[in-house]
């Protein structure tokens, strides 16, 4: 666990804070590990979060917010570290394994994902979901890109659209 | 808990998550399948402010390498060339594109037809040079080409490029021609494409080389011309083209008994001056009319000098990065053994060691510069070709013997999708 921040501690323990989802679910977590956020950054370093008042993130339901806090309590002590320049290959393969299982998830809760990093600006969560969504994008033809992703059917002008553009870069689809 | 929200899809994303997404994806290939899916994607590929980040993360992907395939033709008793392209193979980054698509086909129309003899000169980015020759030329190479061209060969466009307007025939000479990147870099952040690019052509005006210079810009092309007769070595008839190397020429004059070459640079255009490598030996070797100096990519791209003497073939490589100046010796390797083993060693020792000792001496001669690779020649008893690997200096037989030089194509940038943004 995070060593205790000097003049802050609770006899010892680490600094937690509150976050309120838009659902008016409570979250108590560390302060380290919700600091992964630049936004909660701000607001944990003025003082805020602490007590009974909370964080309210009017933009993050309870579901995502839970996914979110489950990324950077992992994050967390590598953060801390500085970017961990003296992790071990061990950790870092740990982090690997961590993110790659992490993102794999139903889509909505990946969309949801990125839109909720963003908001908070938490960027390593952010690029490994936009990754996660280029690597479904990766080889596919248009129409399994649609598929994939859970378009709706291409209308007849949309489809003559592609089929045009798969005519003009036939050298990309082969 | 609250109740299931509604779930999120993929049209909730906002442009800026969905450009990171965009920039995320490894290959122009995907990126290119991915603005077909709907509009709004396409609209967000094809800005150019988007399309210069994705530039700037992804190195340009070489797709092949397009070449002048050589061919003797006993009738005219001269070597004919045809223009060939050969894929690189599929990788994470890149898989392979058929050459078919790398045909240069869509040349041959009336603007060609009269010319025979078509050769590629350079190549950079997703360009080529061309030059087409009638056949009644064979020995006038100092006169302009019949047609010269610029083109993309995997969008099939081009554009013929005009003599220079002052071009005399009787007092001009055309040494060669050279791509290179336009003046300034486009919208999309590049240098080099159909709207922006340049040529050099080398002339000899009585016995002044110029530098000059045509800038594409549709109705706005111009000409611009510089004296480079104050170069040293001379740029002249007698100077040797080492090769290409990161998209810059180098030369070397063997009338001078110096150590100093020449590079035009293909991104400014502008010449200058360089060391040859420290070579401990002879220098009248290299100096002769057998000149045994060549320049190549290795397999990271950089420039390397090749020195090859009988069948000793060394390999120069700057030590310290692009900033320094100094040749060092990265690799030696003496190829007369491995040759003779790759080809079944048919000859009795006592054959071998009269063959070496007389005047038909086995010697091995450059074929082939490519990226990371050579082929080699082996005269004059077997007309065999060796590729030799610039790293791992392996040699293996192979029967390919794909012009002197091999010219990296990459793949067009930006895509030109903004004919289809609006469609």
């Amino acid at each position: 666990m995070a060593a205790p921040e000097s003049g802050d501690g609770n006899n010892g323990a680490a600094r937690m804070v509150t976050l309120i989802s838009s659902d008016n679910t409570r979250f108590e977590v560390e302060a380290a590990a919700a600091s992964l956020s630049q936004t909660l950054q701000l607001t944990i370093l003025d003082g805020g979060g602490g007590g009974g008042d909370g964080i309210p993130l009017p933009n993050v339901d309870s579901a995502t917010l839970s996914k979110v806090l489950e990324y950077c309590i992992k994050h967390a002590p590598a953060a801390a570290n500085g970017g961990a320049p003296n992790a071990t290959a061990v950790d870092r393969a740990e982090l690997e394994r961590f993110d790659n299982e992490f993102v794999n998830i139903d889509q909505s809760v990946l969309y949801s994902l990125i839109m909720a990093a963003h908001n908070l600006e938490i960027e390593g969560l952010q690029s490994l979901v936009a990754k996660k969504v280029a690597d479904m994008i990766k080889g596919k033809s248009p129409m399994e890109i649609r598929r994939t992703l859970g378009f709706p059917d291409p209308t007849p002008e949309e489809q003559a659209e592609m089929n045009a553009h798969m005519l003009e870069y036939g050298w990309a689809y082969e | 808990m609250a109740d299931a929200p509604t779930r999120t899809s993929i049209d909730d994303v906002t442009d800026d998550l969905l450009e990171l997404v965009f920039l995320h994806v490894p290959s122009p290939t995907s990126l290119i399948r991915a603005a077909a899916v709907c509009k709004p994607w396409r609209r967000l590929i094809a800005d150019a402010r988007f399309l210069r980040r994705f530039h700037m993360l992804h190195r340009p992907a070489v797709a092949g390498y397009h070449f002048n395939k050589p061919r003797f033709c006993k009738w005219e008793k001269e070597i004919i060339y045809k223009p060939a392209f050969e894929p690189v193979a599929s990788s994470t980054q890149l898989p392979a594109i058929n050459a078919r698509h790398f045909s240069l086909d869509f040349l041959s129309d009336n603007m060609t037809a009269e010319f025979i003899k078509p050769e590629i000169m350079d190549s950079r980015g997703s360009l080529l040079l061309m030059e087409f020759r009638g056949s009644n030329c064979n020995n006038l190479s100092h006169d302009f080409p019949g047609a010269l061209v610029v083109c993309e060969p995997l969008t099939k466009r081009y554009a013929a490029i005009p003599r220079p307007w002052d071009f005399d025939a009787s007092s001009c000479q055309y040494e060669r021609s050279y791509l290179l990147d336009g003046g300034v870099a486009d919208e999309a952040g590049d240098r080099i494409g159909m709207s922006n690019f340049r040529v050099l052509f080398e002339l000899n005006r009585g016995n002044r080389a110029h530098a000059t210079v045509f800038t594409a810009g549709g109705d706005m092309s111009s000409w611009s011309e510089k004296a480079i007769d104050d170069l040293l070595p001379v740029i002249n008839y007698k100077r040797h083209v080492l090769g290409r190397a990161a998209g810059s020429w180098y030369f070397f004059n063997r009338e001078h008994c110096s150590t100093t070459g020449v590079v035009l640079d293909g991104s400014t255009g502008e010449y200058s001056s360089f060391e040859m490598p420290n070579v401990d030996e002879d220098w009248s070797v290299h100096n002769k009319w057998n000149h045994r100096f060549y320049v190549t990519d290795d397999c990271d791209g950089k420039p390397c000098i090749l020195s090859l003497v009988d069948t000793n073939l060394r390999v120069f490589t700057k030590r310290g990065g692009d900033n320094s100046d100094e040749w060092v010796l990265m690799n030696q390797v003496t190829l007369l053994e491995t040759v003779l083993a790759q080809i079944g060693g048919r000859y009795e020792p006592d054959e071998l060691e009269l063959m070496n000792s007389c005047r038909y001496k086995l010697t091995l001669s450059m074929s082939t510069r490519a990226t990371g690779f050579i082929i080699l020649q082996l005269d004059p008893y077997e007309s065999r070709f060796f590729s030799v690997d610039l790293k791992a200096m392996e040699v293996k037989l192979t029967k390919k013997c794909p012009g002197k030089i091999m010219y990296p194509s990459e793949l067009p940038w930006p895509p030109a999708l903004h004919t289809i943004t609006d469609a």
